[in-house]
């Protein structure tokens, strides 16, 4: 995983460095537009589509056509139609409207985990890297303890102790998360620690603090960007696997996960219930992916691999 | 080597103590008290209170967690609130089930994921190569329980080959028993396998471009012999790794998929649980499965110096 990264191997070998490739160069050269198009372009896309997301949950209350909650026992499960463009609940809720409302809770519960993640995350990756030693063993160790809790347990752990609720999802997102943003803050860090310019601070007369968060942090924003764009996917799908499994949000929200567990229900009559939440789930995942692969090819210049 | 192995063996117990710590620590905080529990709201102060004294609740926090650690290390991890039956014997009845769940997604995991990553690698920037990363993306993006559903959908509502949920037990036959298992452990294997192939890829196209490759191709072997003997041993060691993480998610991803599937597994009996406040089997089987993923990567970092004998024995960090 150190050496050559695919992508780089594969650049030498159009270049003809390495290897002599033998591929017609009509066909090469299409490949490789097609690459540089699949990652500029898919950065944009990912992007737009993120923040056509954002807009969405936003804006859910104004763009949606009924209001989540507005049930008509009249016309349940009734299969997408022009009134109704993703049809409608076992309560004759419009599911286009929950599905946008359903964004925001989505959006928030994981920006939340994913901030508390990359705040203490990155606070004890960088003073563990930093200082060294005896609190460097010790923080290593707790976030070892985390990293061997899936997700899903310490989801159930916290849920019995907090309660079921958006803030148990949260919090076990946030817990779950923490150990990669820290593995990777320190490991940054001590890579950095060698450099001269940090020398340069202390032979100065920086002090400490001044040191960690002005000279040293600035070079790990490329990293964490990467990674909170990447953390950011896991965080929406776990929110909505926890959602799923009933320890999240309650019904009657309107939220991805619990729509879904109720969709399940009711599968072999109406399996676009199942299918519109499901499929945003997929889409907003997909579009955080993208944005985080595209970052990683522009601001990393160390180029991790996780 | 011995002194790697046992230093290696030694490290995990920490983790194991700190796991113990935050697990009674849950324990612990977990609202209401499990005398009043017992007793009965109605019961009278002094009945509970006695009731406190004798299960130790009245002692410092320090002293109940040495009770509970005596109490598992003699194998008691609590017993059900309703079912009264012990935490080792619920997790020993549904254990079978999800384990051949994590296997055979294991098996479908790797099965997706080392033709695909090999391909890939030997033919990097090829057409199959630029198809199996975009769909190994799309994949990355799929929750397990909606890919459940939605096989459940088309495979058992849709074209009707196999039942829609329920599990039939491995005594009814394996090709009854399979036919419960395979949807399941596709949805569970297929967001592992997309992990597995991306470190394969990445990997191979390492150990391929390296020069002892090139010797062995200068000195006419065969590729495909090439291409097993000498790229695949030393590509398997990232992906070793992966694979002692994937087992960890893939235990974790059981309580999902068992919940989809309504099979009666231990991701089942622990969800079940939380949600219907039995805390000691919840806690009890998080204990178990935490316990379990350790000891899991622990095996995969002893089978290092098989795959590699030039790992550095005994190297110590405390971060992984």
């Amino acid at each position: 995983m150190r050496a050559v990264e695919p992508e780089r191997a594969s650049r030498l070998d159009h270049a003809g460095g390495a290897h002599v490739t033998t591929r017609p160069i009509v066909t090469s050269s299409l490949r490789r537009a097609a690459r540089w198009a699949g990652r500029r372009g898919s950065l944009l896309v990912g992007l737009g589509v993120v923040l056509a997301l954002c807009v969405v949950a936003l804006a859910a209350a104004a763009i949606s056509p009924y209001a989540p909650d507005r049930q008509n026992m009249a016309a349940t499960l009734q299969p997408p139609s022009g009134s109704h463009l993703f049809g409608t609940d076992e309560f004759g809720r419009d599911i286009l409207s929950r599905v946008f409302f359903g964004a925001r809770l989505t959006l928030l519960a994981s920006g939340a985990a994913v901030l508390l993640a990359v705040l203490v995350g990155s606070t004890i990756g960088l003073t563990a890297g930093y200082f060294g030693g005896v609190y460097d063993t010790i923080t290593g160790r707790i976030t070892d303890i985390f990293f061997a809790f899936p997700v899903v347990l310490l989801g159930i752990a916290i849920v019995s102790v907090l309660g079921p609720g958006e803030p148990s999802v949260v919090v076990a997102i946030a817990l779950a998360s923490l150990p990669n943003f820290a593995r990777v803050s320190r490991s940054a860090i001590l890579r950095e620690r060698e450099f001269e310019y940090v020398a340069a601070a202390h032979a100065v007369g920086a002090s400490t603090p001044y040191i960690i968060v002005r000279t040293l942090l600035p070079n790990l924003i490329g990293p964490l960007t990467v990674l909170v764009s990447l953390g950011f996917a896991y965080a929406v799908l776990y929110e909505a696997s926890l959602s799923f499994l009933g320890l999240g949000a309650q019904p009657p929200t309107p939220e991805w996960g619990v729509m879904l567990s109720s969709a399940r229900d009711y599968l072999f009559q109406s399996p676009w219930y199942a299918f519109f939440p499901g499929v945003s789930i997929v889409v907003l995942v997909f579009s955080l992916n993208l944005v985080g692969d595209g970052l990683r090819e522009l601001l990393d210049p160390y180029r991790h691999n996780r | 080597m011995a002194r790697y192995l046992i230093w290696r063996a030694v490290s995990v117990v920490p983790t194991l103590l700190g796991i113990t710590v935050l697990v009674f620590l849950v324990t612990y905080f977990i609202p209401g008290d499990p005398a009043l529990v017992l007793a009965g709201a109605e019961a009278p102060p002094e009945v509970v209170a006695s009731l406190r004294h004798q299960w130790g609740l009245d002692q410092p926090i320090y002293v109940r967690y040495g009770v509970w650690m005596a109490n598992i290390a003699r194998g008691n991890l609590g017993e059900s609130y309703f079912s009264h039956q012990t935490v080792l014997r619920l997790v020993g009845r549904a254990f079978p089930v999800t384990f051949e769940l994590a296997l055979l997604a294991l098996v479908v995991a790797v099965a997706i994921a080392v033709p695909t990553g090999i391909i890939s690698a030997v033919r990097p920037s090829s057409w199959f190569d630029l198809g199996a990363t975009a769909v190994g993306f799309i994949g990355l993006s799929i929750p397990g329980f909606w890919l459940g559903i939605m096989l459940i959908y088309l495979f058992g509502a849709e074209l009707r080959w196999l039942p829609a949920g329920g599990f039939t037990p491995l005594s009814s036959g394996l090709p009854a028993n399979m036919r419960s298992m395979i949807l399941p452990a596709i949805a569970l294997g297929t967001f592992a396998s997309t992990q597995l192939m991306r470190y394969l890829r990445a990997g191979m196209l390492d150990v391929l471009n390296a020069d002892y490759i090139r010797t062995a191709r200068a000195k006419g072997l065969a590729a495909a012999m090439v291409l097993m003997r000498h790229a695949m041993r030393n590509a398997l060691i990232p992906f070793m790794t992966v694979l002692g993480v994937q087992m960890g998610y893939l235990l974790g991803g059981t309580v999902i998929t068992e919940s989809v599937f309504a099979l009666p597994g231990i991701g089942r009996l622990v969800l079940n649980a939380i949600l219907n406040r039995d805390y000691q089997v919840a806690v009890g089987i998080i204990l178990l499965i935490a316990a379990a993923f350790v000891l899991v990567n622990l095996v995969v970092d002893l089978l290092y110096p098989v795959l590699d004998p030039r790992v550095r024995l005994g190297q110590a960090t405390s971060w992984r």
